[in-house]
């Protein structure tokens, strides 16, 4: 009597595998006993099932203690010590694994054949819905091979017959694995101290981080859903602590940020994105600042950066260069730093208090400034060349384009940045009636705007772009609209008329394209279409470009802009990096702060002799953000998986519908006179309340449902309680806990999603 | 046509092979596989009778008792707890002369849980009136249901056919399904108006009667009724026997009501019953190889209980093993009772036995320890010991239990 034990866990198939086997013995004419032995339904994991063969009736009805093979489903059983109490002398022992025979030990005189049952099974798509392949059927092909008593033909009968889903695919597989076995070693009847292996994916649960969509998408890689946690916990200091950590500028940011974090919120699909930049504000807003900790480094690495030029991006990389242990020096050709959000964002979009605040706080952490210091005319290029180890150009683009058309040079016709930067320093620039604002990017809505708050009865604007093409923030077009701006789009202009020396017209053509099917700026234009508007004012917002003039001779080429290598911030000149908008390619706030961070890194690499480029995967995730945080812990890259979770990774099942919270705003009538702040934000219970809308793509948020839904009581909380681990001896690989997770925190081993 | 299935598997196709007109049955571990394949007999379209879901096993008896009131031959199945809470019904099924079939798969009562294999459950109700079998085999089980029909017809009694949960319920072997014209030939279709002899009430009238209940106290004929009752148990020994003949004849297999395996001279005997047998046929035949006199004796009828036959194959031995998966606390194990009992003849000696109880609670009856028994008997003497506990893994002598370690989480 030849008797099988199949060890197994639950889920695998071991009772299946054994009906099946006793009807394989009977049709190749044998008599043949199974049964399985399980424990209480769901029980740890472990079922054991047993096979008789025999040519007499078999009449013993007790279990099978030792047997002649012992099949193992799963490796992890084979590192019980009292296996050899269930083994005969000189029986077969067969492991679905990866490893090698004689990885195992198991009993001395014990033959070992593993074979790589999940392989096969991948391979011809035999999973359960989870991605976890089926092996039941595959070993039975192995089987088959390993006991002479038995026929292929007739477990390719009793698969027919035993009623299971895809007969086909479970008769290819053991058929696959029948051919392996018997075209090992053994069956070849060779040698017995040979052992066979073929290569199990490693394919238990684990908990991985992943990325979620709107940190993916923001420039500086923010961790935008730990902010949301901490501010869903009411713990404001904590989020903010959390922002700086890639963005010194939360409360410049989370007032005047594009948010492309916003239309990548995977719950936008669900009901509505969660509002990040409003979340941002509060965590600013709301900080209780006398907690804040200033970090100050050691200098322990001691070498001397210039940076040239201390807006967002300028500032950004003093920030973190300085928390690398380096010494810093800005050079700022205006009396205040702070860049474009200091001088030409209007105080009704971000007052010169949160600015100052802001930028304040980083200096404070031990960088040394001189402001009202223009490189190329204090102090040369050449001179700060010689005297520090590496330099970041950072210059922005202050430089107003001109329409070249006749009567530019009328009074009363103003540049965009110069009437928006008279208006931040304080002044009121003379400005009348009627103010035509030429341009479709957000100088020209912010000049609008601001020509409305001087009072300005009657305020146009107008531009090349058709109305879905102008380039300005779809927010700050709608504000201007409600605040009572006519917006002229698809019109250029063709000259200025003038009464006296002032400016009393402007004659529009009609524009029927901006692009030309490259996409590139070529406009063309109807002339016989053409209308003149009445303006006592204009002001001209056509665009910025960098002042370069300080670089000549230095053989860095430069067109309009600087060539700047995207990813390291590198220009020709080893030693001299370059970002914001001085590059042409970085126009935002964030990008500009996302440009400093990659050039502090990208610096201090330099300065230990390495490159940014050459460094695995810069500690950062697609497309183009780099991770602070990441670099100055030293995390490896391995500790994250950058895998962005989709929408489709969620399980929705679990969460409720619940819509956005407004935020609230002055009333229009009010906004409109003055220069005070027209967003209010949100109230603290408005952002805990929208915080807790984040899904947490990705990210373990101990909400327990894996814990509750395992069957097998194989999750538990780890040591500390900060996140919950797999028991893998008790874990089947049902795949429940990846099913139930709702924001798949929780993935499959190996490269299971 | 012949399968590898397993024991509840067999006792589905039983049911199926008899066409009864109504089945209802609540699932129980370990045999919920039995309700379950009948129900993939009716989506199959082999099964034409009704098949009834219903909340519990209360339910589930009293829908069967309902409709064999009506004149319809039923169909039922369940386990220990599902078995226990019929055991008011049973009583009633019995005392209403229903030919009622339950299968029963045996396995231990709770408290604690267990849901694996011990046969007290059904032995503790064996003063319900019911007639009951143990079987040996998935063939046994398939072959006792088809006699159980026709014996419980022809006597008017409901029948209770028991296999052992895990060891027959879960263990697949190679059963032959019987040829369904052959199985019609031998049990003819139910009707009730030509079954025999009733006493003391009148069911299946031509009208449905206003109430159906039959009423003791009234007439004083409840003593009346029980001593028929009795009376029908003992005729169903013969018929019993009769039926298994006729079974013989037509299908070639037969089963004893009790059997003796090798035990013409032996000097132990061991006795047992359900899934055990097989394991003791095969602890006998290696004994008797080595040398040992060893005989088996299978029970098969426990209700009415064999006493002619178990005097006729036990008296006179030199040494009893009764080897049972049962107790009764407080007395011993139930089968060790009854033998005594039936042993109990005015003028001999009682043969000496020895009680042995293993497999409660589903621990394995295997064959080592069935050697270990038939070797204990072999070389003590008689023990003045109500209970030889057999495989016991672990003994707790509770007045030494210390109530101060209770812990409360």
């Amino acid at each position: 009597m030849y008797e099988i034990i199949i060890l197994g866990k639950g889920g695998q198939g071991a009772v299946l595998a054994a009906t099946l086997l006793a009807n394989t013995a009977a049709k190749s004419g044998c008599q043949a006993q199974a049964f399985a032995s399980y424990g209480a339904e769901r029980r740890g994991g472990r079922v054991e099932s047993y096979i008789r063969i025999a040519d007499e009736k078999i009449l013993l009805h007790s279990r099978v203690y030792r047997a002649d093979l012992l099949v193992l489903l799963d490796e992890s059983l084979a590192a019980d010590p009292q296996l050899s109490t269930r083994l005969k002398k000189g029986s077969l022992v067969l492991i679905n694994t990866r490893k090698h025979a004689e990885e195992f030990s198991i009993q001395a005189d014990s033959l070992i054949v593993t074979l790589d049952a999940s392989r096969i099974a991948l391979e011809k798509g035999l999973v359960l819905p989870s991605g976890i392949p089926i092996i039941n059927t595959t070993i039975l092909g192995a089987v088959v091979a390993l006991v002479p008593l038995l026929k292929l033909a007739c477990l390719e009968m009793a698969l027919k017959e035993g009623k299971i889903p895809a007969p086909e695919k479970n008769i290819e597989v053991a058929r696959e694995a029948y051919r392996l076995i018997k075209e090992s070693p053994i069956a070849a009847g060779e040698t017995i101290a040979e052992t066979v292996s073929f290569p199990l994916l490693e394919d238990y649960p684990e908990y991985r981080l992943k990325l979620p969509p709107c940190t993916a998408a923001c420039p500086a890689g923010e961790d935008i859903e730990r902010t949301a946690y901490y501010i869903q916990n009411r713990q404001f200091e904590e989020a903010l602590r959390n922002i700086r950590e890639e963005n010194p500028f939360p409360g410049i940011c989370g007032r005047v940020c594009y948010h492309p974090c916003q239309a990548k919120c995977n719950r936008h699909n669900f009901d509505e994105g969660i509002q990040i930049r409003l979340l941002e504000r509060a965590a600013f807003d709301y900080a209780e600042k006398s907690s804040e900790d200033k970090s100050a480094p050691g200098l322990s690495r001691g070498k001397n950066v210039a940076i040239i030029g201390a807006g967002p991006a300028g500032l950004t990389c003093a920030y973190y260069l300085t928390l690398s242990g380096h010494r810093v020096t800005l050079f700022e050709s205006a009396s205040e730093p702070g860049g474009i959000p200091r001088w030409c964002i209007p105080a009704f979009r971000l007052p010169s208090t949160t600015v100052r605040e802001e930028v304040r706080r980083v200096l404070e952490s031990g960088i040394d400034i001189k402001t009202s210091t223009f490189v190329g005319r204090n102090i040369s290029f050449e001179e700060i060349r010689a005297n520090y180890q590496a330099i970041f150009i950072a210059t922005g683009a202050h430089v107003s384009l001109k329409l070249g058309v006749a009567g530019e040079e009328l009074e009363g016709v103003w540049s965009g940045l110069e009437f928006l930067k008279q208006l931040k320093s304080g002044r009121k620039p003379a400005i009348r009636d009627r103010v035509v604002v030429v341009g479709g990017g957000n100088v020209a809505v912010d000049a609008a705007l601001s020509a409305i708050r001087l009072g300005a009865r009657d305020v146009t604007i107008v531009c090349l772009e058709k109305r879905g093409e102008m380039p300005a923030y779809a927010e700050g077009i709608a504000q201007a609209e409600e605040e009572g701006v006519r917006v002229l789009p698809s019109r250029g202009t063709k000259m200025f008329i003038g009464s006296g020396k002032r400016v009393s017209g402007i004659e529009l053509i009609t524009c029927t394209s901006v692009y030309d099917h490259e996409g590139k700026f070529n406009p063309v234009f109807d002339e016989k279409d053409t209308q003149v508007l009445p303006a006592d004012t204009v002001i001209v917002a056509i665009g910025q470009v960098p002042d370069l003039t300080f670089l000549s001779g230095t053989g860095l080429k430069a067109g309009r802009t600087l060539e700047v290598n995207r990813w390291t911030m590198e220009t020709a000149i080893p030693g001299v990096f370059a970002g914001g908008d001085v590059s042409g390619f970085s126009h935002s706030v964030v990008e500009a702060i996302a440009d400093g961070k990659k050039a502090a890194i990208s610096i201090d690499l330099y300065l230990k002799g390495e490159r940014l480029a050459q460094t695995k995967s810069c500690f950062g995730h697609e497309p183009l953000s780099v991770s602070a945080k990441r670099y100055l812990s030293g995390i490896q890259e391995d500790e994250y998986r950058d895998e962005v979770v989709e929408f489709g990774d969620l399980t929705l099942a679990y969460f409720d519908h619940r819509p956005g919270e407004k935020s609230s705003r002055l009333r229009l009538d009010i906004h409109r006179q003055g220069f005070q702040e027209v967003e209010s934000g949100f109230s603290r219970e408005q952002a805990v309340s929208e915080a807790a809308r984040c899904f947490h793509c990705g990210r373990c948020t101990l909400c327990e449902n894996c814990y509750i839904f395992c069957p097998d009581l194989a999750i538990k909380l780890k040591e500390g309680g900060n996140g919950f681990m797999i028991v893998r001896q008790q874990c089947k690989v049902c795949g429940i806990c990846i099913n139930e997770c709702p924001r798949a925190a929780i993935s499959q081993g190996g490269k299971g999603r | 046509m012949i399968k590898v299935i397993t024991g509840n598997e067999a006792a589905a196709y039983g049911a199926l092979l008899c066409k009864p007109e109504v089945v209802c049955a609540y699932p129980i571990t370990p045999q919920s596989r039995i309700p379950e394949q009948i129900a993939e007999f009716v989506a199959q379209g082999l099964f034409k009778g009704k098949f009834v879901n219903v909340e519990s096993e209360v339910a589930a008896l009293g829908y069967v008792i309902g409709a064999s009131a009506g004149g319809v031959r039923v169909f039922t199945a369940t386990s220990s707890q599902g078995l226990a809470v019929m055991h008011e019904q049973l009583h009633w099924a019995a005392g209403a002369r229903l030919p009622i079939v339950l299968v029963n798969v045996n396995r231990p009562l709770a408290a604690p849980w267990e849901l694996t294999s011990e046969q007290t459950d059904s032995l503790s109700q064996r003063d319900t009136g019911w007639l009951q079998f143990y079987c040996e085999s998935n063939q046994e089980v398939l072959d006792t249901i088809i006699q159980a029909y026709k014996l419980a017809e022809t006597v008017g009694l409901p029948v209770m056919v028991c296999l052992d949960g895990v060891y027959l319920s879960y263990v697949a072997e190679t059963v032959e399904i019987r040829d369904q014209e052959a199985v019609d030939h031998f049990l003819p279709p139910y009707h009730p108006e030509v079954s025999s002899q009733r006493y003391s009430y009148k069911i299946f009238m031509k009208e449905a009667p206003a109430m159906f209940g039959p009423q003791g106290y009234v007439r004083r004929s409840y003593m009346a009724d029980r001593y028929e009752l009795h009376r029908l148990h003992q005729m169903s020994f013969e018929l019993a026997e009769r039926i298994n003949g006729e079974f013989e004849q037509m299908f070639g297999t037969g089963y004893p009501l009790v059997e003796e395996y090798r035990a013409d001279d032996a000097d132990v005997v061991a006795v047992t019953s359900g899934s055990a047998v097989g394991t003791a046929r095969f602890v006998v035949d290696r004994m008797r190889e080595e040398g040992y006199k060893i005989g088996l004796i299978k029970i098969k009828m426990f209700r009415p209980f064999p006493k002619h036959l178990i005097r006729k194959t036990l008296s006179g031995r030199k040494k009893i093993a009764i080897i049972e998966r049962d107790l009764s606390p407080g007395q011993c194990g139930i089968l060790h009772q009854e033998i005594r009992w039936a042993l109990n003849v005015p003028g001999q000696t009682t043969p000496p036995t020895y009680g042995f109880v293993a497999g409660l609670g589903g621990e394995d009856i295997t064959p080592e320890l069935i050697k270990k028994a038939i070797e204990f008997t072999m070389k003590n003497d008689p023990v003045d010991q109500d209970i030889i506990w057999l495989g016991l893994v672990e003994k707790r002598q509770y007045d030494e239990y210390d109530r101060k370690t209770l812990q409360i989480r």
